[in-house]
C-alpha cells in the first residue's frame, strides 16, 4: 500500500513531470466523457437496417460547428496518445534522464499532426461541402 | 540534468504509485500499444484518408463488407472501452478506498464496460445486414 505524501501533491511544489501527469489524467478523463457520449449516441441512432437515423446523426455532427468541435477532440487525442507513449517509454526505462527534452518533443509531434489535421478539415470547417 | 532527483520522481507511474507489477498498472500499457493501432486506423480511415468524406449508413456498409474491418471495430471499442475503465479505475484508486468499496467500483466499472461493448456490437449488425438484437 502507499500513502500519498500532501507536500507532493500541492501545486505549488509541481515540477513539468508533475504537470505533464496532471494533464495526461484531466485528458484521460475528458476522453473517457466523449468516449461514452460517442458510443451511445451511435448505438441509439442504429434502430434499423435502413439507416436513416444514422445519417442524419451523422449530418448534423458534419456541420462546421461540429467538424472544429472534432479538432478539439484530436488535439486532446494526440496529447494524451504521444505521452503515453513517452511515459510507457520510461517505464521501458528507456529516455528518463531526457524526459524533460522528450516532452518537447511530444509536444512538437503533437503540433504537427494537429496542425496536419487542421489543414485537411479546414475547408469543411470553413463550411465546403462534403465530398 | 537533473540526474539527482530521486528515482521516485523520475516517472509518472512511480508518482501515481500504481505499482510495479501491478496487473491494473500493467494492462493500462498493454491496452494503450494496442489503442495506438486500432484508434490510428479508426481516425485514419474516418477522418484523414479522405478529408471531408460524408459519413453515411451505406458507405459504413461497405467498409463493413470486408470482415477485417468488423473485428477492428469489435477490437477497438473492447479495448478503448477497456482502456478508459481501467483509467479511471487507476485515478479511484488514488483515493485510498476500502477493499469493500474498490471491489464495488470494479464490479460498477465492469457492467458499464460490458453494457456498452454490447451496445457498440450491436450496433454493427444493422451495417452488416442483419437487424439488430435490440434497440435504444
Ligand atoms: C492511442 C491512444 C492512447 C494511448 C497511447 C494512451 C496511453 C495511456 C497511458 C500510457 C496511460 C497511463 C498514464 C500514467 O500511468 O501516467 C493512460 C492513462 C489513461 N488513459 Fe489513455 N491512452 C490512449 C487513449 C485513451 C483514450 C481514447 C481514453 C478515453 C477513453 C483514455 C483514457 C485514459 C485514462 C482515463 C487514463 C488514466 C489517467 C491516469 O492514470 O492518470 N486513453 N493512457
Amino acid at each position: 500500500m502507499y500513502r500519498v505524501r500532501h507536500t507532493d501533491l500541492w501545486p505549488s511544489h509541481y515540477n513539468l513531470g508533475m504537470w505533464v501527469w496532471l494533464a495526461q489524467r484531466i485528458s484521460g478523463i475528458v476522453l473517457v466523457l466523449y468516449l461514452f457520449t460517442h458510443i451511445w449516441v451511435i448505438s441509439f441512432s442504429i434502430a434499423n437496417r435502413q439507416g436513416q437515423e444514422f445519417n442524419q446523426v451523422m449530418a448534423l455532427f458534419q456541420t462546421p460547428l461540429f467538424l472544429s468541435l472534432d479538432l478539439l477532440l484530436l488535439a486532446g487525442v494526440l496529447f494524451h496518445a504521444l505521452n503515453g507513449i513517452r511515459v510507457i517509454l520510461f517505464d521501458l526505462g528507456i529516455g528518463i534522464r531526457q524526459q524533460k527534452a522528450i516532452f518537447w518533443g511530444v509536444l512538437v509531434i503533437v503540433s504537427a499532426i494537429f496542425a496536419w489535421g487542421v489543414s485537411l478539415w479546414w475547408p469543411f470547417v470553413q463550411g465546403k461541402p462534403l465530398v | 540534468m537533473e540526474a539527482t532527483a530521486t528515482e521516485e520522481h523520475l516517472t509518472s507511474t512511480t508518482v501515481t504509485e500504481v505499482g510495479r507489477g501491478n496487473l491494473v498498472w500493467l494492462m493500462q500499457r498493454v491496452s494503450a500499444a494496442l489503442l495506438l493501432f486500432f484508434l490510428g486506423a479508426h481516425f485514419w480511415v474516418l477522418h484523414f484518408a479522405v478529408a471531408g468524406e460524408k459519413l453515411t449508413f451505406q458507405g459504413v456498409a461497405e467498409r463493413l463488407r470486408t470482415p477485417l474491418f468488423v473485428f477492428i471495430d469489435l477490437a477497438l471499442v473492447a479495448v478503448v472501452v477497456f482502456h478508459g475503465l481501467n483509467g479511471l479505475l487507476v485515478v479511484v484508486t488514488d483515493f485510498n478506498l476500502s477493499r469493500g468499496a474498490r471491489t464495488v467500483v470494479v464490479w460498477l466499472l465492469w457492467i458499464v464496460g460490458v453494457v456498452t461493448f454490447l451496445y457498440g456490437a450491436n450496433a454493427l449488425l444493422p451495417f452488416m445486414g442483419y437487424s439488430p438484437l435490440f434497440t435504444r
